[in-house]
């Protein structure tokens, strides 16, 4: 029953593989391997946190395993358990200090508990002047100086004296093409602080994170989240940093495309998910950033080639079928699109994405009737003013006009509703 | 000539020109440039400049008109000016007017015309405003619109302010059509973005040194403007009363066509990066914005487009007109087909275009028939937006234009490589007119930075063509807005054309290699219908409205 399990594995069998693992497992508990294969098969079906538990299991019968240890720290940290994730990857660097898998998994961790605590400081004062530097600081790393200076100004308005303002109005201004102001900038007085008056900024300046993280731990007011997430930022650039100078790895493609992608150089970050795959083959979740990224850089023809090895190599994959129709559907070869889009929502049938890609292959098709049903699904996930659109177009070719103009008031009354885009600060002296 | 008439009567007045037809193969379309032997030596002046301020972008429109009242089509060129001042600081930046000597030779007359213009000039729009007999023009610029009036003898004055035309937004084209039909051409201004150069921002790639045109995402849009002629030389600015005002785009072209079959004119507004606006004429003096609903506001996909040129003709040959835009690569040039119950069908995947057109963006595009097959045919001057495309996505910025031959059952294919040498660059406007009088349609297209194109249509076979001129008289006097029908092909007579250009000459009509006594019939703006059967064809005629 274990070798069928393994098998069906293999195979990309991944329900039948669990269900006959599961079976041997009840007779045999303790069979380290065969917890791992479910683990496994339970993460290749998009399912982390059905993962956790087997693989959780596998450790604890075979705690020197590497390869159980990794899988269970990405299923963690897939299924927001960024802070346990965090444990396991430490465990792996201290077995393998240049492992670039856990280096690039400790800093997503690091990335994600970031992230959560900016949320909260977001959730608790949004107003803030922390809340402003924070966004201040993501908007300066990311190259949107305008959006960097509105915050930074904000923040200043609230508390002249915010830690890192100055140097931080600075770099916009050194940015921008203006150091005069800059060098201005930094001559103005502010309030120093020490550790006694301000001791999280004081151990994030010194470089004591992990001190900044206890004492920040389990708080609800603007300033210990404000440097928890600051600390696990820096902690995982640390992590990055550390995997860049690594040599050349599939893990360290998967981070530089992650960056390219961030800083809108799709075309970038498709090359170097090309490289990931290239130094992994096997990995079919690669395989299907690569289709991502390409579809995002418009490299259409590219992306029908990789989906068509994807197929080749995992004859069932939803995404081969997805990316190759998609692909086909950009470039306009809409009748050889349907089918495999048709196929791809047969197997797929909750993915949004998928339906609405098939919506608007038919719309282009001339047969608007067929795209009712699935932009009615897609629909159901939340109100889209691009969606609204093609039920429109889709209802009125279903000869339901009364449809198609409620389809359109429903559009009007999404965009009343937003909220509008404050226009970007203009960047001005000092 | 033998005209049979029938009804209202037929006020043939005048053949005016007769031309043999070309010998050779049909249906291979054979273009040429003969700019450089021509004496067209124009070069716009537009940037890319380091500080790329957006105007640079977004200049040269072209017309196509006879200025000079000699019976051959002369050509305009807006131009762009100082990147930092926004002015004209040297003749090279001015606007350019070429005078069509006859045999595809041109001279530049830009000095005795006067009309060198001022500002940072973006788009151009012909007609005889005044209805006086002579051709007038408008030219929309950054900050900086001028309405030139024809005095005749091919001098123009600068009428901007005492005709109450305003020049205080950043408008890039412009189109003529009798929106009240009261026998005078009104004015739709297309306006841009709310943009200074004072607020200018750096977009592109800092860390590389890669800057770049901005996305008009950045800036706020800006409303559109109607002008109405009050037929004493001045215009009443009735953008509110019209209702043009309430709708906030981001334009870059317009045309004007009568999409409902209602007798009165609409307009349809391209807009970059936001959804189309289709102003249907509610008769009434005011317009009702109904892009959404008819479908033409956004492509299948629901996404807005940067729209950048606009046909709106018949191309498939019902008698509706359809909407043909055009936009960057990965957006495809949305061809839409006029349903005929209010409702336009995106067939751009269904009519090949899709496919055409996706690796390619597209400024100024007409629908000509220049293979004079009775099919109108689809020509697109080409580029990117952005000089540095290359470096931030799959794309190129210089362009080859392309050719995309009407084929009759609803689709297009690409005759680009067959048609012409065309070499890539940096195109924006276009307009077409029948520069050499030989029966077949030319075409000129500015490109930035290097030297304008006039491509001398030299496609050959027996295929025939007739040429219609139109005098109004209760209407206007270019019989603008009038629907022209000869045989199943019909013409909504305009002036706008494709990218914030304009052509303004007779109406062209292939009629193929055996024509035959043909149904002609005009529907005047000013509601009266003619029509006839004509039995000429190889020659340019002269239909004249009856007096009231």
């Amino acid at each position: 029953m274990l070798n069928l399990g393994l098998a069906l594995y293999s195979l990309g069998k991944h329900e039948a593989g669990i269900e006959t693992l599961e079976r041997f497992l009840k007779a045999h508990p303790s069979h380290a391997p065969a917890w791992l294969l479910v683990g496994m098969a339970q993460q290749q079906l998009g399912r982390p946190s059905q993962a956790v538990e087997p693989l959780r299991r596998s450790l604890a019968l075979d705690p020197a395993n590497d390869v159980a240890r990794l899988e269970l720290a990405d299923a963690l940290l897939a299924s927001q358990q960024a802070q346990l994730a965090v444990l396991h990857f430490r465990a792996l660097l201290d077995r393998n200090s240049d492992s670039p898998k856990a280096l690039l998994g400790l800093g997503a961790s690091y990335t994600e508990l970031s992230r959560r605590a900016g949320e909260a400081l977001r959730h608790v004062a949004p107003d803030s002047a922390h809340h402003q530097l924070l966004l201040a600081q993501s908007a300066l790393a990311q190259g949107r100086y305008r959006a960097a200076f509105g915050h930074y100004r904000a923040a200043e308005a609230r508390d002249a004296d915010a830690p890192g303002l100055r140097r931080g109005i600075a770099s916009v201004y050194e940015k921008t093409g203006h150091p005069e102001w800059a060098r201005a900038e930094l001559r103005k007085r502010v309030a120093s602080a020490t550790c006694d008056s301000r001791p999280l900024e004081c151990w994030f300046e010194s470089g004591d994170l992990d001190r900044v993280l206890r004492e920040s731990e389990g708080a609800t007011t603007p300033a210990p989240l404000y440097w928890s997430a600051r600390a696990f930022s820096q902690k995982a650039q640390g992590a990055h940093e550390r995997l860049l100078a690594l040599p050349p790895s599939s893990a360290g493609f998967q981070l530089v495309a992650t960056m390219e992608d961030l800083a809108g150089r799709p075309q970038d970050a498709a090359e170097a998910w090309s490289k990931a795959v290239e130094m992994e083959p096997g990995d079919p979740s690669l395989r299907s950033q690569l289709l991502h990224a390409l579809r995002a850089a418009g490299l259409h023809e590219e992306s029908i080639r990789q989906a068509q090895a994807l197929l080749k190599r995992w004859p069932k994959s939803v995404e081969g079928r997805f990316y190759s129709g998609d692909a086909r559907l950009q470039l306009g070869r809409v009748e050889e699109a349907i089918p495999l889009l048709e196929e791809a929502v047969r197997m797929e049938g909750d993915d949004a994405e998928m339906r609405v890609s098939l919506a608007t292959a038919y719309l282009r098709a001339g047969r608007g009737a067929q795209a009712v049903p699935h932009l009615e699904k897609a629909l159901a996930a939340g109100e889209d003013e691009r969606l609204l659109f093609q039920l429109s177009v889709a209802q009125r070719a279903a000869g339901r006009p009364a449809a198609a103009r409620e389809a359109l008031e429903r559009r009007a009354t999404l965009l009343t509703g937003r909220p509008k885009t404050p226009a970007a600060s203009a960047i001005t002296p000092p | 000539m033998r005209v049979a008439t029938r009804g209202t009567p037929w006020l043939l007045v005048a053949l005016t020109l007769a031309f043999p037809a070309a010998p050779g193969a049909a249906g291979q379309i054979r273009l040429r440039d003969v700019a450089a032997e021509s004496g067209l030596h124009f070069e716009l002046h537009s940037g890319p400049t380091p500080a790329k301020p957006m105007v640079e972008a977004v200049a040269g429109g072209v017309a196509a008109f006879d200025a000079d009242s000699d019976g051959l089509t002369d050509i305009y060129f807006t131009n762009g000016a100082d990147p930092r001042s926004l002015r004209k600081e040297h003749t090279g930046q001015w606007n350019r007017l070429y005078r069509n000597l006859g045999q595809m030779r041109f001279a530049d007359v830009t000095q005795g015309a006067a009309v060198a213009g001022h500002g940072y000039s973006m788009g151009a729009a012909a007609a005889d405003y005044d209805n006086d007999g002579d051709r007038d023009l408008f030219v929309a610029g950054y900050r900086a619109n001028i309405l030139f009036r024809n005095d005749g003898g091919g001098k123009f004055s600068d009428v901007t302010g005492a005709a109450g035309i305003g020049a205080s937004r950043w408008s890039v084209a412009a189109a003529w059509l009798d929106y009240d039909r009261d026998g005078f051409l009104d004015l739709f201004v297309v306006n841009y973005l709310d943009w200074d150069l004072a607020d200018d921002r750096y977009c592109g790639d800092r860390e590389r040194g890669l800057r770049i045109y901005c996305s008009p995402a950045y800036y706020p849009g800006l409303p559109n403007e109607l002008y109405r002629n009050r037929g004493d030389g001045t215009f009443e600015d009735v953008s509110r009363a019209s209702g043009v005002d309430q709708h906030v785009g981001k334009g870059m072209s317009a045309a004007v066509g009568d999409f409902d079959v209602d007798g009165w004119v609409d307009i349809f507004v391209a807009n970059d990066t936001e959804p189309d606006f289709l102003f249907r004429n509610s008769a009434t003096g005011a317009f009702e914005e109904v892009g959404l609903l008819a479908g033409v506001a956004l492509a299948s996909d629901g996404v807005p487009i940067s729209s950048m040129g606009v046909a709106f003709q018949d191309v498939d040959n019902d008698g509706l007109p359809d909407i043909h835009v055009t936009a960057l690569n990965r957006q495809t040039f949305p061809l839409f087909r006029n349903a005929g119950d209010g409702l336009f069908a995106d067939v751009t995947a269904t009519s090949g275009l899709q496919r055409l057109t996706v690796s390619r963006s597209g400024w100024s595009n007409l629908l000509v028939d220049l293979d004079n097959d009775g099919l109108k045919d689809l020509f697109v001057a080409t580029s990117h937006v952005n000089d540095l495309a290359g470096e931030f996505e799959n794309a190129r910025y210089r362009q080859a234009n392309a050719v995309f031959r009407n084929m009759g059952s609803g689709s297009f294919e690409d005759v680009s490589g067959q048609a012409a040498r065309f070499e890539p660059s940096p195109h924006r406007g276009a307009a077409a007119a029948d520069f050499d009088l030989d029966g077949r349609v030319d075409l000129v297209v500015s490109s930035i930075g290097g030297p304008a194109e006039l491509w001398k249509n030299e496609t050959p076979g027996d295929n025939h063509w007739l040429g219609i001129r139109l005098i109004g008289n209760s209407s206007n006097r270019d019989g603008t807005g009038a629907r022209v029908r000869v045989g199943d092909q019909v013409v909504t007579a305009s002036s706008s054309a494709g990218y914030a250009s304009s052509s303004l000459e007779h109406l062209h009509f292939g009629l193929g290699p055996a024509p035959e006594i043909r149904e002609i019939s005009v529907t005047w703006p000013a509601g009266s219908a003619q029509s006839a059967r004509v039995d000429v064809w190889d020659q340019v005629i002269t239909v004249a409205e009856p007096a009231p």
